[in-house]
């Protein structure tokens, strides 16, 4: 061989390995990509195929009230499902599950002889059935548990409450403002499956139990509600009204002890009520509050040092606000009158000269600052901020300045009314309604505080006014909500309902807003009437209501009488 | 050259070559017998842990499987309590049973005994007597010896103080 055949023959080989080198390269490039780049994406894939995991649904965290009562709950449920290539004798089976599903067989067997992969053959079934199902085996016959939201106590609270929808999500209430919260987490149990999907006892792969979600504890007292919403039906009943609503509520922190309205649903079976019974009117709903609203004008007026409570105007029933006559409810004259009489006997030309001298500017001022025009904050969904119209809007009149001295032409939703009054009841502090007082986790317990929104108006102006108001309930319009022995401060009213062009000429809304003890109160009640046949008036409709309640309560609550009470001290 | 020997077709016979016969020595068995009982181990040693892991496998499935029906049941359970502890049922019962609100409640003030402090009384001050105390023990004692009738002077005390350190607003229903 001569050298230069020989250099050739070298030249391949050179060429030949570096084609070599090359392929391994190319080969080792694809295998660290398979490898190495697209491992992770390749065993999720490969687990697909032989692993399994379930997801274990959880359970919706439960509502309790203040004294553990339960309000809502997690059960469950069975699906039974039937795979009816899987199933042997059709017939056979049917007759094993009808007694079981309280079905007849040949409803049963038609669904296990249908063509399809699989088939529901019953849903909501008990627990103790759905188990036995589960534990007999039956070819091709499957048991899933699934968690279904109930309510012990039915339709109580049920506007406060809400529901839980059939995908497991809250709407309204509680249920839908702490739904994030409520729902827990889903766990899971995994394993490799044989060929037939059965779980391989030696893949097992794991477990994560399901996390429930926290229980909501609530400031409502499911003993308080039952009452508020026994008086409300029965005078909703007696009255022949349409609708109405009662909240009582912890003046001095703002937690509701009872929110009830009517009419109601049963949120198990939500499904079959109206939707417009969903709507919880005491959040969500405005209307004219008429002349409880005046305990505010007073406070405003008081509150700037423009009167005393024995300021005195003269009274010619009737006064020019803006073009506008506004006149007393009974049409009298008074002539010279106190600013304690104006509200004792609940006088629309007083109201309307009071927010005159003090002025729009501060009138206004004062309406915002005990919080209306904007929601409570209280932990509710749907709350609305009602409607308050003001010098520089569009829509606001010199007249207005009148009208709403007396709670016409501005609307408000019942809570604010209430929290409002609350101000005046807890000495001077508007506090955030709230509902939930304790959210218990596995990891612990967050405990609510009351919240202070702002002072309103002076512990001084808010001593007067209710002293006003005890008198208003001793001698004045609120004399029927009056409880032997007991101080009781409250202010009824009864609005006028806006239609387009005016007012509704035959319907009116009856209200009263009250507490008690009225120095030292445990407890403040806003009863709203929508719509009495019997009588017009929130004197004659909604204050003896406020009496019922407010004796049951101090019955309940175990306050005594003033005599007894104040000696204690 | 020339070759004068002539060619022979027969397979010429070659001398016959002794093979080596296997003989396991000593060494040898030694080594195979460390290797079977190395093997074995292993084995056993993997069975053992397979059999093991799906013992625990089985166990922790049956008590996942458990847990699951115990959360089920317990959820039924409180909704079966909820549901007998129902306002509406128990104002329904007590109907039955001829309970109604209270027609009439009433208050009874109790005049505070100047005496008694308004602090708060310690379960050892009750438990632990003091000194007196157990002079006024030791009296009854013998009272009860020697005459046979005791006078429950500490007791009494005992529970006048544990009821008396606030004004009393007894309900009369």
């Amino acid at each position: 061989m001569t050298s230069e055949s020989r250099q050739r023959s070298h030249r391949r080989l050179v060429v030949l390995v570096a084609v070599f080198f090359a392929f391994s390269l190319i080969l080792v490039g694809r295998i660290t990509y398979w490898q190495v780049v697209r491992r992770q994406e390749l065993l999720e894939l490969a687990k697909l195929e032989h692993y399994q995991t379930r997801v274990i649904p959880p359970q919706r965290g439960a509502i309790l009230d203040r004294r553990g009562s339960l309000l809502a709950t997690d059960i469950f449920q069975y699906e039974i499902f039937a795979t009816p290539r899987d199933v042997s004798n059709p017939r056979w089976t049917a007759e094993q599950l009808a007694p079981l599903l309280e079905r007849p067989p040949e409803t049963l067997w038609v669904l296990l002889e249908r063509n399809d992969r699989s088939v529901t053959l019953a849903k909501g079934i008990p627990l103790n059935v759905g188990e036995k199902i589960a534990s007999q085996g039956l070819p091709g016959v499957g048991a899933i548990p699934l968690p279904q939201r109930i309510y012990p106590e039915k339709e109580l609270a049920c506007h406060l409450l809400g529901f839980v929808g059939a995908e497991g999500d809250g709407f309204y209430g509680l249920e839908e403002y702490y739904d994030d919260i409520l729902q827990g987490e889903p766990g899971s149990r995994g394993g490799e499956r044989d060929p037939s999907g059965l779980q391989m006892i030696a893949g097992y792969g794991g477990y994560i139990p399901a996390q429930e979600g926290p229980t909501l504890v609530l400031t409502l007292d499911r003993t308080i509600q039952g009452l508020v919403e026994e008086n409300l039906e029965k005078a909703i009943e007696e009255y022949g009204a349409q609708g109405g609503t009662i909240i009582v509520m912890d003046p001095w922190t703002g937690a509701i002890l009872a929110m009830a309205s009517y009419p109601r649903y049963d949120p198990n079976r939500f499904y079959e009520a109206s939707e417009e019974f969903f709507v919880n009117p005491a959040i969500s709903e405005v209307h004219e509050p008429g002349s409880v609203f005046k305990p505010v004008t007073i406070g405003a007026a008081l509150d700037t040092g423009e009167v005393t409570p024995e300021t005195t105007y003269n009274d010619t029933g009737s006064i020019l606000v803006g073009g506008q006559v506004i006149a007393n409810w009974d049409w009298g004259a008074r002539g010279e009158t106190t600013v304690s009489e104006l509200l004792k006997y609940s006088l629309n030309v007083g109201a309307a000269t009071m927010s005159t001298k003090i002025g729009a500017e501060k009138f206004y001022r004062y309406v915002r600052r005990f919080g209306f025009g904007e929601p409570t904050g209280i932990d509710l969904a749907g709350e609305v901020s009602g409607i308050v119209k003001t010098p520089g809007d569009a829509q606001w009149h010199e007249s207005d300045l009148g009208t709403n001295s007396f709670g016409q032409g501005i609307s408000v939703t019942p809570l604010q009314m209430i929290n409002a009054m609350a101000a005046i009841a807890n000495g001077g502090l508007l506090m955030k309604p709230y509902i939930v007082q304790r959210i218990v986790r596995e990891d612990g317990v967050v405990e609510i505080e009351p919240v202070v929104r702002r002072r309103v108006i002076s512990p001084e102006t808010a001593r007067q006014l209710t002293q006003i108001l005890v008198e208003g309930v001793k001698k004045g319009v609120a004399e029927l909500a009056y409880v032997e022995g007991y101080s009781i401060a409250a202010k009824t009213g009864t609005a006028q309902i806006p239609i387009p062009g005016g007012y509704d000429p035959t319907w009116t809304i009856a209200s009263i807003v009250g507490w008690a003890p009225a120095d030292d109160p445990r407890f403040i009640i806003l009863v709203k009437i929508d719509k009495p046949w019997a009588a017009p008036w929130g004197a004659v409709v909604a204050a003896p209501v406020f009496k019922s309640l407010a004796q049951q309560l101090f019955d309940y609550l175990g306050i005594p009488p003033d005599e007894v009470r104040l000696a204690k001290e | 050259m020339s070759i004068n020997r002539p060619i022979s077709y027969i397979a010429q016979t070659h001398p016959r070559q002794e093979r080596k016969r296997f003989q396991l020595k000593g060494k040898t068995i030694g080594l195979l017998a460390v290797l079977f009982i190395l093997a074995s181990l292993i084995g056993w040693f993997y069975l053992t842990q397979a059999s093991e892991a799906t013992t625990t496998a089985l166990r922790l499935q049956r008590l996942a499987s458990e847990r699951e029906h115990l959360r089920r049941e317990s959820a039924e359970i409180r909704y079966r309590i909820a549901e007998l502890e129902n306002l509406s049922r128990i104002r329904e019962r007590a109907r039955l049973l001829g309970l109604g609100p209270p027609q009439k409640v009433e208050y009874l003030y109790i005049e505070r005994e100047s005496e008694i402090s308004s602090a708060p009384i310690k379960e050892d001050d009750l438990l632990s007597p003091t000194g007196d105390d157990l002079w006024r023990r030791v009296l009854s004692f013998l009272q009860v010896l020697l005459f046979g009738e005791a006078k429950s002077e500490g007791t009494t005390e005992a529970s006048d103080l544990a009821i008396g350190n606030e004004n009393k607003v007894e309900i009369k229903r």
